[in-house]
C-alpha cells in the first residue's frame, strides 16, 4: 500500500486524483490539499509515502512547499506535477528535493506505474534535466572540498549518456548494470543535488 | 735743481693738502681674477676692461666677468697674463699678452681669436706685446718686447714686421718697445727701451733716433730708456724716462727734462702718461701726479706709501682714474668726490672771524676758565642787522662787537638786571625787528630796556629748572630750555624747546602759543624735541620748517598748527635734524646724524651726502648751522665743520651708459652656451629674444656704467607691450616678468647715475614669446573643426537613433502584428480544429445508436487529439514566454521534444549539445521557427527515413548555431528532394525568415544530414 498525498489547486484535476488513486490497487491517498499552507499544516499527521505536487500553486508555490515539506520529513518523497515539461521549474524542484515528475497530461496507468518506480528508489530524468543537473555540479567545483557530496564516476557517467537522449534501457545496456541500477543511481543523484542545492544556497547567503 | 726744488715744494703741500685721498680698491675680494693688474681701458660701451697677471676681466660697476685661457678651447684667450687690452675706433677689443700673442674678442660669442707669432713672416714677430696703438690710417702697430713692432692689418691679420737691425740705421733702434703715439703731420712716435725715443715716416718707410747729446757732445744716457709716450698736437712730444717727464719739442729739436722725486725723495719713472687738455697725468712706481703743462708743475695725487702703481692707468667717462697696482688690485681715484672741504674745529672761527678774534682777545686778557673751559663754539652768537655782533657769554654778560671787531657794549646779564631769572645758561641771543635785543634763558625771553639797562623776563611757561637751587645743583650747564629761536618778518618769535614742543609768542601782544605733538592726529608736531627753525622763503607767511630730534622734519603752517612730516620714510637720511638751511634755489640744506641732506621742497626730492663726499663726519651737532650773507653754509659736526657754497656743490653730470648684463630664466642665469638657452649670443649683443610659452619667468640684468657710486645707480624700465609706463626700480638692476601672454615685447631700460642724471641711451631687447601649441592658428582651427566634427556627429546620432527608434518602434509594431498573426493562426489551425475534433467526435459518440466499442474508440481519438492539443499548446506557450528566450532552453526544448517524439516512434534518440552554451537572446518568433523546423525534421524521420537512430547536434561558434539533424535511415535522391517537397520547404523559409539557411545532404541507403545555420550576431547577449 502506497500512501500518497494530493497538493493541487484544480478542484476537478485533485478529484480525479484522488478517484484514480482510491480506486487503484496498492494505492491510497491521504490526504489532498489545494494549496501549500493546509497541506504543511496537515500532511505530517498523515504520514504519506509519496505527495504528488502541483508546481503552480496560489500563495507559496510547489517548489517552495516542497522545500519545507523536505526540511519536515526528509524521508518524504516528493513527486512534482506539470502541465508542460518545464525544465527550469522542474529543476529547482529537483533542487528543492522533488525525486521526480510526472505531467498531468500522463496517462493515469502510467502516473501509477511512476509512483510505484519511486516508491522503490526509482527517479525519472529526462536529458534536460541530466544536463541541468550536470551543469550544477560543475559549476561550483570547488565546494566539494566542503565535504559536500560529489558525483561519482559512474553517476556522471548516467548524466552524460542521459543527456545523450539516451534511455534508461539503453543505459543500462551501454553500462552493463540492470535498469533498477540506473534508478538507483538517479535517485542518488537527486539526493545530492538537493545537498548540493542546499550548500548552494548556504554559500550564497553567506556571500550576501 | 731749480725745477726739482718747486716740485719738491708742491709735493709736500700736496701731501699735505690730500692726505690719503678717496680711493677704494677692486680686488680679488670683489671679484677680480688677480690683484696685479698690467692694463686697464674703457670701452666705448663704457666696460672697464682689466689686465692682470692671470686673466683678463670685464668690470660693469657690480661684478666681474673674468676671461682666461683654455688649452682645450682655441676660441679662449691665448694666455692667462695679459699685457695690454685696447679698443680700436671699429670697437674692435684687442687684448695683448706676455707670450701669447694678440687676442680679437668676440663679443657675441665672448670669444677670442687668437693671433700669434710663427715662423711666417707676415705673423707677430713676438707674443710678448706690450702696448697696441691704432695709427689714423686704421692699421694697428704692435709693440713687443722682443720683436719690434707690427703693423697689423685688423681685418686680415696680415702683418708687416719692423724689427731692429743692426746694420740698418733706418730700422727701429730697439726691438723691447713700450709706447707708440702718432703726430698730427703722421709720424708715428716709438718709446723704446734702451733705443729712445724714435720716429716712423710711413712716407720713406724709415725711423729715425733721437738721441741728443749734451754740451759735451757726450749722449744723454738717461733718455735711452723711454718708458712712456704722448704726442699733443702742439708738436710736443712728452716721454717719460727714469727720473721724470721729458719734452721734445719736434719744432726746435730741443729736449727738456722735468724731473721728479717722491716724497723719499727717489726720483719717479713715469711709466705712463695721460694727456688731458692741459694736463699730463702720470704714473710711476711710487705715486700718481698731475703736471700742469703751462706751469709746470707736478701735483701728487696719490703716494700711497704701502703700494705701488703700476703702469695701468685709466681715466673713465666720469673722470674717475682707475690706476693698476702691483699686488693691490686696482685702485679707483675719483678727484671729485670732495665736494665739501672740511676743516677741524670750530666753524665760528670762519663764520665770525672778527667776533670770534675780539672774543678771543678780550678772554685772553682775562681768563679762559671764564669760559667754563670751553672753546668759544658754545657761545650763542648773531650777527644782527646793523652787521654788529651779539655775543652772549657767561659771567662777562653780553657782548655788542661792531664789524671792525671792536667791543662796543658789554651789558651784564646777573639777577641784578634780570630779576628772579637765573640768567645762565643763556640759550639765545637775537634782535627782534624793531632793533630791540632779546635773551632766551630758562622758561622764557628776555626783553633788554636799553633805557634802563635792564631786562624785562617773560615767563613763557613754568619748569622746575628755573628754580635756582635746582640750577645750581645740577651745574647746568649747555642747552636746557629755548634751544633754538627764530624772528619773523611779522617780529612773531617762534621758539623751539628741547622736550616742549614749539612756543610762539607776540611780543606785541605778549601772547604765547604752545605746539605739540599730539599722540592723536598726524597733522601734529612730529616731535616735541625742536632742534631748529627755518623760514619757509617761498611762503614765509604761511609756513615754518622745524627740524626735531628723531621726529625728522616738520613742513609747519603757521595758522593751524599743522604739519607736513618730512621723514626717512620719504627719503631724508636721518630723523634727527640738527640745522636747517636755504639755499637761493629754494633748496634746503640740513645736518644730520647721517650726513648733509639736500632738499628740495618742490619736487620733494632729496640728495644726501655722506662722509665720503668730504663731510667732517656724517654726525653734525646741534646749534651749529649759519648761512652766511654771502651764502657760504657752515655746517658744525663731531670732527670739524664744513664750509661751503651750495651752488659749487656740483652734480655728477655724467650720464651713464646702460648695458643688459644678464638675462635668467626662471631665477636662473641662462647663458647663450647653454643648450637649448634662448639666447642665441651674448646677452650685450642679444637684439631679440623667442621665448617658449612655458618659458613665463624671465629676469633682465642691467648695469648702468658709471662708475661714481654704482651701488647709488638709479634704473628704470619698461616692457613695451606689457605695460608702457617706466617702472622705477630704484637701484635695483634687475627686472623680472612673469606670465606674459604670447605676443610681441620690447624690454627698454634706461639708468642714471648717483645724482639722478638719466642716461640718454636705452638698452633694448625684443622679447617674442610664442603662443602655446594650443594657442597657435592652426591649433584653435583644429579645435573648431573637431569641436564642429563632434557637434555634427552628436547631431547625425541623434537623428539617427529617432530614425532608427522609429524603425525599430515600426519593425516591433510589425513583429507584433506578425507574432499575433502567427499566434492566432496557431491556435486556429493547431488548437482550433483539434478542439472542434474533439467537439464532434465527442458528440458522435454521445449518438444514441452508437455501440460501446465505438464509444472506447471515440474516447480514443479525444484523448488523442487532447493529447495534441496540449502538447501543441504547450509548444505556443513555450514560444510565447520570454523566460524561454535563451539558447540553452531552445536546446533543452529541442532536446526534449526530440526524445519524446522519437521514443514514441522507437527510434534512438541521440543528443549532442555543449555542456555551456552562450547566453544569447533568442526572441520567441526565431524559437518558435527553429522548433518547428526541428520538429519537422524529426516528423520526416520518423514517416520517411525508416531509421533506427537519430542524432541532433547543436553547436555554436562566435558568429552562428547550427543544429544538425542526422539520420540513420534510407536516404534519399538529391536530384528528387521534391519527395517531400513541402516539408522541406517549409524548414527553408521559417530558416530563412529568422535569417538563417538550411543544408541538406543525403547518400540513398546512407542516412541524410539537415544542416540549420543561424547567424547569432542579430542577437543580444544576456
Amino acid at each position: 500500500m502506497i500512501r500518497v498525498a494530493l497538493v493541487e489547486d484544480d478542484e476537478k484535476i485533485r478529484s480525479n486524483m484522488i478517484t484514480l488513486l482510491e480506486e487503484s490497487e496498492g494505492f491510497r491517498c491521504v490526504g489532498a490539499y489545494p494549496d501549500s499552507e493546509t497541506a504543511l499544516k496537515d500532511l505530517r499527521n498523515k504520514s504519506p509515502e509519496i505527495v504528488l505536487m502541483d508546481i503552480n500553486l496560489p500563495g507559496m508555490d510547489g517548489i517552495e512547499c516542497t522545500h519545507k515539506l523536505k526540511e519536515l520529513m526528509p524521508e518524504l518523497l516528493i513527486v512534482m506535477l506539470t502541465v508542460y515539461e518545464d525544465t527550469g521549474k522542474i529543476f529547482q524542484s529537483l533542487q528543492a528535493g522533488a525525486v521526480g515528475y510526472l505531467l498531468k497530461l500522463t496517462k493515469p496507468e502510467d502516473i501509477l506505474t511512476a509512483l510505484t518506480e519511486v516508491s522503490v528508489g526509482g527517479s525519472p530524468m529526462s536529458a534536460q534535466i541530466a544536463r541541468k543537473v550536470v551543469q550544477s555540479f560543475h559549476r561550483e567545483p570547488k565546494q566539494n572540498k566542503r565535504g559536500e557530496p560529489s558525483l561519482s564516476p559512474r553517476e556522471e557517467q548516467i548524466l552524460e549518456l542521459l543527456s545523450k537522449g539516451y534511455l534508461y534501457k539503453e543505459i543500462a545496456a551501454e553500462l552493463i548494470i540492470s535498469p533498477d541500477t540506473v534508478h538507483n543511481h538517479l535517485r542518488k543523484i537527486y539526493e545530492k543535488l538537493q545537498v548540493h542545492s542546499r550548500t548552494e544556497a548556504v554559500v550564497k547567503y553567506l556571500k550576501n | 735743481m731749480r725745477i726739482i726744488g718747486f716740485t719738491l715744494a708742491i709735493l709736500f703741500f700736496s701731501i699735505m693738502m690730500f692726505p690719503q685721498e678717496a680711493s677704494e680698491f677692486l680686488t680679488i675680494d670683489q671679484g677680480l681674477s688677480q690683484n696685479y693688474i698690467y692694463s686697464i681701458w674703457q670701452d666705448k660701451k663704457g666696460f672697464l676692461w682689466i689686465g692682470t697677471k692671470d686673466g683678463l676681466n670685464r668690470y660693469d660697476g657690480y661684478e666681474f666677468i673674468c676671461y682666461r685661457h683654455n688649452p682645450a678651447d682655441s676660441t679662449s684667450l691665448s694666455e692667462n697674463n695679459v699685457s695690454i687690452v685696447f679698443e680700436d675706433s671699429h670697437q674692435r677689443l684687442w687684448v695683448g699678452t706676455n707670450g701669447g700673442g694678440l687676442n680679437l674678442y668676440d663679443r657675441a660669442k665672448e670669444s677670442f681669436v687668437q693671433i700669434t707669432s710663427s715662423a711666417d713672416t707676415t705673423t707677430l714677430s713676438s707674443n710678448y706685446i706690450t702696448c697696441i696703438f691704432e695709427s689714423r690710417d686704421g692699421f694697428l702697430w704692435v709693440g713687443t718686447t722682443d720683436g719690434g713692432l707690427n703693423k697689423l692689418n685688423p681685418v686680415t691679420f696680415a702683418v708687416q714686421r719692423f724689427i731692429h737691425q743692426a746694420s740698418n740705421s733706418n730700422s727701429v733702434s730697439s726691438n723691447y718697445i713700450h709706447a707708440i703715439s702718432e703726430s698730427d703731420d703722421g709720424l708715428l712716435w716709438i718709446a723704446t727701451a734702451q733705443g729712445g725715443l724714435n720716429y716712423y715716416n710711413p712716407k720713406s718707410k724709415s725711423f729715425s733716433h733721437i738721441l741728443p747729446k749734451d754740451k759735451d757732445g757726450q749722449e744723454l744716457k738717461y733718455l735711452n730708456d723711454v718708458t712712456s709716450l704722448s704726442v699733443n698736437k702742439k708738436g710736443m712730444v712728452w716721454f717719460g724716462t727714469a727720473s721724470g717727464l721729458n719734452l721734445y719739442d719736434t719744432h726746435s729739436g730741443k729736449i727738456l727734462h722735468y724731473p721728479v722725486r717722491d716724497s723719499n725723495g727717489n726720483p719717479c719713472l713715469i711709466s705712463n702718461i695721460l694727456e688731458v687738455n692741459n694736463t699730463l697725468y702720470i704714473s710711476s712706481f711710487q705715486l700718481f701726479a698731475a703736471f700742469d703743462i703751462r706751469e709746470k708743475k707736478y701735483l701728487v695725487l696719490s703716494e700711497p706709501s704701502d703700494k705701488w702703481f703700476t703702469n695701468a692707468v685709466c681715466k673713465d667717462k666720469s673722470d674717475i682714474f682707475w690706476l693698476g697696482t702691483g699686488g693691490w688690485g686696482v685702485m679707483k681715484y675719483n678727484p671729485n668726490t670732495k665736494m665739501f672741504h672740511s676743516t677741524p674745529g670750530v666753524f665760528l672761527n670762519e663764520a665770525f672771524p672778527t667776533a670770534v678774534n675780539t672774543l678771543h682777545k678780550y678772554f685772553s686778557s682775562i681768563s679762559s676758565t671764564l669760559l667754563n673751559g670751553r672753546g668759544t663754539e658754545f657761545l650763542p652768537i648773531k650777527k644782527i642787522k646793523t652787521g654788529e655782533y651779539l655775543i652772549a657769554t657767561p659771567h662777562t654778560g653780553l657782548l655788542r662787537i661792531d664789524e671792525s671787531g671792536k667791543l662796543i657794549e658789554r651789558i651784564s646779564t646777573n639777577s641784578s638786571n634780570i630779576p628772579s631769572v637765573p640768567v645762565w645758561p643763556v640759550s639765545d641771543v637775537f634782535e627782534d625787528n624793531f632793533g630791540t635785543i632779546w635773551i632766551a634763558t630758562v622758561g622764557g625771553v628776555n626783553r633788554f630796556n636799553a633805557d634802563k639797562n635792564t631786562f624785562t623776563h617773560i615767563r613763557l611757561y613754568n619748569d622746575k629748572r628755573m628754580i635756582p637751587e635746582y640750577l645750581n645743583k645740577s651745574g647746568a650747564a649747555g642747552y636746557s630750555d629755548i634751544s633754538v629761536t627764530l624772528v619773523d618778518h611779522n617780529n612773531i618769535f617762534w621758539l623751539g624747546t628741547p622736550d616742549r614742543g614749539l612756543l610762539r609768542y607776540d611780543p606785541q601782544k605778549n601772547l604765547t602759543t604752545a605746539y605739540h605733538q599730539e599722540l592723536r592726529g598726524n597733522s601734529s608736531l612730529s616731535n616735541n624735541q625742536i632742534l631748529s627753525i627755518a623760514e619757509d622763503e617761498q611762503h614765509p607767511d604761511k609756513y615754518l620748517w622745524i627740524g626735531t630730534e628723531g621726529g625728522g622734519l616738520n613742513h609747519f603752517e603757521k595758522a593751524t598748527g599743522k604739519c607736513d612730516h618730512i621723514t626717512t620714510d620719504i627719503g631724508l637720511p636721518n630723523n634727527v635734524v640738527y640745522g636747517i638751511l636755504a639755499d637761493d634755489k629754494g633748496n634746503l640744506w640740513m645736518s644730520t646724524n647721517k650726513g648733509l641732506c639736500r632738499f628740495n621742497p618742490a619736487s620733494k626730492s632729496f640728495k644726501n651726502y655722506d662722509v665720503e663726499t668730504g663731510l667732517q663726519s656724517n654726525e653734525f651737532n646741534r646749534r651749529e648751522y649759519y648761512k652766511a650773507p654771502d651764502g657760504k653754509m657752515y655746517f658744525g659736526g663731531i670732527l670739524g665743520y664744513n664750509a661751503f657754497f651750495p651752488k659749487n656743490i656740483r652734480t655728477n653730470s655724467n650720464a651713464p651708459q646702460i648695458v643688459l648684463t644678464g638675462f635668467k630664466l626662471f631665477n636662473k642665469r641662462v647663458s647663450f652656451k647653454d643648450e637649448s638657452s634662448p639666447l642665441k649670443q651674448s646677452i650685450e649683443t642679444t637684439e631679440k629674444i623667442i621665448l617658449e610659452y612655458a618659458q613665463n619667468v624671465i629676469s633682465f640684468e642691467f648695469a648702468a656704467l658709471e662708475y661714481t657710486t654704482p651701488k647709488h645707480n638709479l634704473y628704470e624700465y619698461k616692457l613695451e607691450g606689457f605695460n608702457d609706463d617706466w617702472v622705477n626700480a630704484g637701484t635695483v638692476r634687475e627686472a623680472t616678468f612673469t606670465n606674459l601672454n604670447p605676443g610681441n615685447y620690447r624690454f627698454r631700460v634706461r639708468g642714471a647715475n648717483s645724482d639722478g642724471v638719466w642716461g640718454k641711451n636705452q638698452a633694448a631687447i625684443d622679447i617674442i614669446v610664442l603662443p602655446p601649441f594650443y594657442m597657435t592658428w592652426w591649433f584653435k582651427i583644429a579645435v573648431i573643426l573637431i569641436a564642429l566634427g563632434i557637434v555634427i556627429t552628436v547631431i547625425r546620432f541623434l537623428i539617427m537613433r529617432r530614425v532608427r527608434e522609429r524603425i525599430m518602434k515600426s519593425e516591433h509594431e510589425a513583429a507584433m502584428e506578425r507574432e499575433r498573426l502567427r499566434i492566432a493562426r496557431d491556435l486556429h489551425d493547431e488548437i482550433g480544429s483539434r478542439l472542434t475534433e474533439i467537439r464532434l467526435v465527442s458528440e458522435m459518440a454521445k449518438q444514441k445508436n452508437v455501440s460501446a466499442n465505438d464509444v472506447l474508440e471515440k474516447l480514443e481519438e479525444i484523448s488523442t487529439a487532447s493529447e495534441n492539443v496540449v502538447t501543441t499548446f504547450s509548444e505556443i506557450v513555450w514560444s510565447l514566454n520570454p523566460k524561454n528566450d535563451s539558447l540553452e532552453n531552445l536546446a533543452s526544448f529541442i532536446g526534449q521534444c526530440s526524445t519524446e517524439f522519437l521514443s514514441k516512434a522507437d527510434i534512438r534518440c541521440r543528443l549532442d549539445f555543449p555542456p555551456e552554451l552562450p547566453g544569447y537572446n533568442i526572441p520567441s518568433e526565431v524559437r518558435h521557427n527553429i522548433i518547428l523546423s526541428v520538429k519537422e525534421l524529426m516528423n520526416n524521420i520518423v514517416k520517411h527515413a525508416d531509421a533506427s537512430i537519430a542524432s541532433i547536434f547543436l553547436s555554436t561558434d562566435k558568429e552562428e548555431l547550427s543544429i544538425t539533424v542526422k539520420d540513420n535511415g534510407r536516404g534519399f535522391d538529391m536530384s528528387n528532394v521534391r519527395t517531400f517537397g513541402n516539408g522541406l520547404k517549409n524548414i527553408q523559409r521559417r530558416i530563412e525568415s529568422i535569417g538563417g539557411k538550411v543544408t541538406m545532404e543525403s547518400v540513398i541507403d546512407n542516412g541524410s544530414t539537415t544542416r540549420i545555420i543561424l547567424p547569432l550576431k542579430s542577437f543580444q547577449t544576456q
